[in-house]
């Protein structure tokens, strides 16, 4: 049975592995760039998103028939809608970085 | 040795990796092939779990042999690729078993012959008994390390290696009938 061990018959079995490692852990770094950028724009794209959205109606009084009321709830809604794609975007991705 | 060098791959030194990769190539290799039957299969297989290892590094328990824990991953990942695959594996049939094994022949052969006819034979195993005859015998593992590389009972250990072992000789003889 000793005589059963077989030789990786792939010269460039070592060189592959290192290589693929290395890509990894260069696509980690990247993917941890992407989530610093992303969490600042998603904090910054919040804090807008939040004082707009509650400064609006008070700035403008009526747009294209639309009272300032209504517009605020428009807003309001398109911004929940983006703030919670977003979010989930970014859960994801914190999520990919984990697995790497 | 193996525990400096996990102490230099946690402490971000990469590559001090490949001194794993260039000493448990081999082995991983031949537990890769008893389990998928193919060599461009086992290289894929024995890749991605040395990358896998890479990954989990930082978690491996200190308290098991780093081989052991390697082998573990190897197998886990041959297994997955063979049911992804769904690579139809000769398994052998039990239509031998009335004839009689003759060691004697296989001790009179050339060593390359040797070789050359007990890895044939492997390939006919099932997947179980091949791998479960090269982790005895080739590691040197005990019941009880095979159990933990495998993740199986003792006595399915056993019963796999009575099994192997009694095939394995079947094969052989069978082999020999064929090409003689």
């Amino acid at each position: 049975m000793r005589k059963s061990k077989l030789e990786m018959p792939f010269s460039d079995f070592e060189a592959n592995v290192m290589q693929k490692i290395e890509d990894e852990l260069s696509a980690k770094a990247s993917i941890l760039k992407d989530i610093q950028v992303a969490i600042i724009f998603f904090v910054l794209g919040t804090g807008l998103g939040t004082a707009a959205s509650l400064f609006l109606p008070q700035v403008l009084s009526t747009v294209v028939g639309v009272s300032a009321t209504g517009i605020g709830l428009i807003f309001q809604a398109i911004f929940v809608v983006i703030f919670l794609s977003q979010l989930e975007r970014l859960i994801s991705l914190l999520r990919k970085h984990r697995r790497i | 040795m193996d525990d400096i060098y996990i102490k230099k791959v946690c402490a971000g030194d990469t590559d001090s990796f490949r001194y794993f990769v260039r000493k448990y190539k081999d082995m991983a290799f031949s537990v890769a092939v008893s389990v998928v039957k193919d060599e461009f299969l086992a290289e894929e297989v024995v890749q991605e779990a040395f990358i896998n290892a890479f990954k989990k590094i930082k978690s491996f328990n200190q308290k098991s042999k780093f081989n052991t824990w390697l082998y573990r991953i190897v197998i886990n990942e041959a297994f997955k690729r063979l049911n992804k695959t769904k690579k139809e594996v000769v398994s052998f049939v039990e239509e031998y078993n009335q004839e009689v094994v003759d060691e004697s022949v296989l001790i009179s052969l050339q060593e390359e012959e040797q070789t050359y006819y007990i890895n044939e034979a492997l390939k006919k195993l099932s997947p179980n008994e091949s791998l479960i005859l090269r982790l005895f015998y080739l590691q040197d593992e005990s019941i009880k390390d095979v159990c933990e590389v495998t993740g199986w009972s003792e006595s399915k250990v056993k019963v796999t290696l009575f099994r192997a072992r009694k095939n394995m000789l079947l094969i052989l003889n069978h082999l020999f009938k064929i090409e003689p």
